[in-house]
């Protein structure tokens, strides 16, 4: 009954993340994206926690589930950060303001500050609102008929094949969030979104109670840090040098090359 | 006494490591004496090592390859895990890795020089760029020496994270904004091939069996047909994207545009062919576990790699400046080698070589381009890289070298890359005569047009770029920026004439033992 239970927790928080990555496409403003976005690294530590207790605990699995707690800790002040010009980048001065930053999300913290109602406004779409839910749905059609078709005999019955289909959705919503928006910020999220589907994908094939591999899980594991630390690399170095240089965050700003 | 193969693996694997972290503390202490002469001797020592560092890593690939052919098995195992297994395809891809990175690594030096007297970049900028150059290298060889399909994708991924700063380095807008499109295009691309590997994964039936190369190909029975072709559309599209091919390859001409010159070299030498090394490892699984029952794959691969030569064309031949014309000549090379690949046998040995003169070609084009730069950087800049006119005359030399590697690249006889061209291109006659296939009939049609539309763009730009009257303020050329790019021409040269054979070495019996490789469970 305990594993029914698991099975069936993991299943609502998938299908919650699938809401999420909606609401993370037909989002206005960057603040309302940052915010679902972190909601759903929260859901995902829980399928990931849960998932490890899949055929005995595994540790390893266990660990991973830390890399999108980090992530709903870390998004907002990095974000925040590359908006705001920095003379200097010594390892010291980022830590600091990373940390000011983390205190200022804390409950009873100050408000909001001023830079943060500039760039939280943006978020707008090249698609008109109507017009992006419906591609959205129909990613999301897509994206459970059409696995559905090719991956259910594929797959025994102990695999759940709505986290496949899930996963493909918030691959092809997190893409279509990159295409649609106009700035740099949310083509972040788009991708920080695909990598959530990555994780889902990750974490239920390698989970299977018919295929107990834990040096196999261990290499995903890695595999799923080292494209974190590509993410990081992004927010940590890539944007604020490119918001330094080019004072915007638009993507209509990064177009000096072309051809 | 024979040195045992793990000795020279990890010789091979962490030469560039080690040298690359004794650049950074050769540097640091440089700094901290705050002498201009302390930070002229750290340039020359970093400089110097570098080189070395890849003669070391080259002459340890020769000499697996040596042991390789006389028939020795160079397997590794720490228990159960398999931590390596060398095999000709392995070693011809680290073989290619170390010759394009000691032609690159002997770049280098002027061009930090450059970049310095310039004022582009400082001696602490100079420090992490030898940290990093020497990653690129080991990040590379390691894609060639894994056996498991995920360490393979962890690998290539550790590719894209020391390039995406390499990319960056002179961190002025443009730069980085290639280095943005670059990692974010390549990264959303790598998420398909890690659910690709997924997928593979999954495909395995037997949970006993890890993700080993080697170990898969020997036992198709415990693969899930299904799964595996699912995987390699996934990873088609996840490593294609790496790999430049079309419609993915948007990130290309910005990142080889705007990469420092022997970067550019590296990126379109071997990276490209990284990631085409990790197709070709999935395309045999796939082979070997649908054999003839799928000949999808194949098909697949010749469409994408007619798609992306198609594509490239109008690009080389409209104007614009001459690193990215070069960029758009790898997308069309890479389109030709997946077209080789295709169609199997001849073309796929065709493919192999043409990826060995590719990669040749292409760096001996950027390093020679890259002499222009710098002995042009007193000229008033033209939008279109207008500036860069009457090089034959201003700097005889490089300016050879740029006409001799492009007739090569755009297939002129005598040079490597037209017969190489001309292997595929036969492959794919005989297997449209063979089958008959009106299609493929069609598409060998397609890729004659193009390739014939490609040589008259480039020959209108290199001609462009090499006649007329010199600008004034052209510095003038010394023969230490030739001689090492001479020593790449001849190859260009030889190879298109027979392949290359030295002493106990002979690349033609390397590449059909990587066909072979390659080729397990399919058509011969």
């Amino acid at each position: 009954m305990l594993e029914q239970l698991r099975h069936q927790t993991i299943t609502v928080l998938s299908f919650s993340m699938l809401i999420l990555a909606l609401t993370i496409v037909l989002s206005v403003t960057l603040r309302q994206m940052v915010r679902y976005y972190r909601i759903q690294a929260l859901m995902l530590t829980g399928v990931v926690l849960l998932s490890a207790g899949e055929g005995g605990f595994q540790p390893a699995l266990a660990a991973i589930s830390l890399v999108p707690l980090l992530l709903f800790i870390l998004i907002r002040p990095l974000l925040q950060r590359s908006t705001v010009r920095h003379d200097s980048q010594t390892l010291r001065k980022i830590v600091s303001e990373l940390l000011i930053e983390i205190k200022e999300m804390l409950p009873g913290s100050n408000t909001m500050r001023p830079i943060d109602q500039v760039w939280l406004q943006k978020g707008h779409s090249r698609l008109r609102q109507g017009m992006s839910v419906a591609v959205s749905l129909v990613l999301v059609v897509t994206a459970f008929v059409v696995p559905a078709h090719i991956v259910r005999p594929l797959l025994s019955n102990n695999l759940p094949s709505s986290s496949l289909s899930i996963t493909f959705t918030l691959l092809l919503l997190g893409l279509f969030t990159m295409i649609n928006k106009h700035d740099i910020i949310a083509q972040i999220i788009g991708l920080l979104v695909m990598e959530h589907g990555m994780f889902l994908a990750a974490v239920t094939l390698t989970t299977r109670p018919d295929n107990p591999n834990s040096y196999l899980v261990l290499t995903f594991v890695l595999a799923l840090l080292f494209y974190t630390a590509i993410t990081l690399t992004i927010l940590v170095w890539l944007l604020p040098a490119l918001h330094n240089t080019s004072q915007s965050i638009d993507l209509n700003d990064e177009q000096e090359l072309r051809g | 006494m024979a040195v045992s193969h793990q000795i020279r693996v990890i010789v091979m694997a962490f030469a560039p490591l080690l040298t690359g972290m004794l650049c950074l503390t050769i540097n640091l202490v440089a700094l901290r004496q705050c002498s201009s002469r302390a930070e002229h001797l750290a340039r020359i020592y970093q400089s110097v090592l570098t080189l070395i560092a890849s003669l070391i890593s080259l002459v340890s690939t020769l000499s697996l390859i040596d042991s390789l052919l006389a028939g020795q098995q160079l397997v590794f195992d720490i228990g159960t895990v398999r931590v390596y297994a060398l095999d000709a395809l392995s070693l011809s891809f680290a073989l290619l890795v170390n010759v394009v990175t000691l032609a690159a690594s002997a770049s280098t030096g002027k061009y930090l020089e450059s970049e310095l007297q310039a004022g582009s970049n400082s001696q602490r900028d100079i420090g992490w760029f030898y940290l990093l150059f020497n990653l690129f290298h080991v990040t590379m060889l390691l894609v060639s020496l894994v056996d498991n399909l995920v360490w393979l994708w962890i690998a290539v991924e550790l590719t894209t994270y020391a390039s995406t700063f390499l990319i960056g380095y002179r961190r002025d807008r443009r730069a980085l904004e290639a280095a943005w499109k670059y990692i974010i295009i390549t990264s959303t691309g790598i998420i398909f091939a890690l659910l690709g590997t997924v997928f593979l994964a999954s495909a395995i039936n037997d949970p006993r069996l890890p993700m080993s190369w080697s170990q898969l190909v020997a036992q198709p029975n415990a693969l899930d047909p299904n799964f595996v072709w699912l995987s390699f559309l996934f990873v088609l599209i996840g490593y294609g994207t790496k790999a430049g091919i079309a419609p993915m390859h948007t990130w290309l001409p910005d990142g080889h545009g705007e990469a420092p010159f022997p970067i550019s070299a590296l990126l379109s030498g071997v990276l490209l062919k990284c990631a085409v090394y990790a197709i070709l490892r999935f395309y045999t699984i796939t082979n070997v576990v649908l054999g003839s029952t799928k000949p999808g794959a194949s098909q697949l691969l010749i469409w994408t790699g007619l798609f992306s030569l198609m594509l490239a064309t109008p690009f080389i031949v409209k104007r614009n400046r001459f690193k990215r014309i070069l960029a758009y000549h790898s997308l069309e090379h890479i389109g030709i080698i997946i077209f080789g690949v295709g169609i199997g046998g001849v073309g796929l040995f065709g493919a192999l070589l043409h990826t060995f003169n590719h990669a040749l070609v292409k760096t001996l084009m950027f390093l020679a381009f890259g002499n222009v730069q710098i002995n042009y950087s007193k000229v008033k800049p033209g939008e279109y890289d207008d500036q860069y006119v009457g090089v034959l005359q201003a700097m005889p030399g490089s300016g050879a070298l740029l006409a001799v590697g492009g007739l090569a690249l755009v297939g002129a006889p005598p040079f490597s890359l037209f017969f190489s061209e001309l292997l595929i291109l036969e492959a794919a006659v005989r297997r449209a005569l063979h089958e008959p296939s009106a299609w493929l009939l069609f598409a060998v049609a397609l890729f004659l047009i193009s390739v014939a539309v490609i040589f008259g763009g480039l020959v209108q730009h290199i001609s462009r770029m090499l006649l007329d009257r010199p600008p004034p303020d052209v510095m003038s050329e010394r023969i230490w920026q030739v001689w090492p790019l001479i020593l790449l021409a001849l190859p260009v040269l030889l190879n298109g004439l027979a392949i290359f054979q030295i002493g106990e070495f002979d690349l033609a019996e390397l590449l059909l033992k990587s066909v072979q490789v390659v080729q397990q469970g399919s058509q011969p």
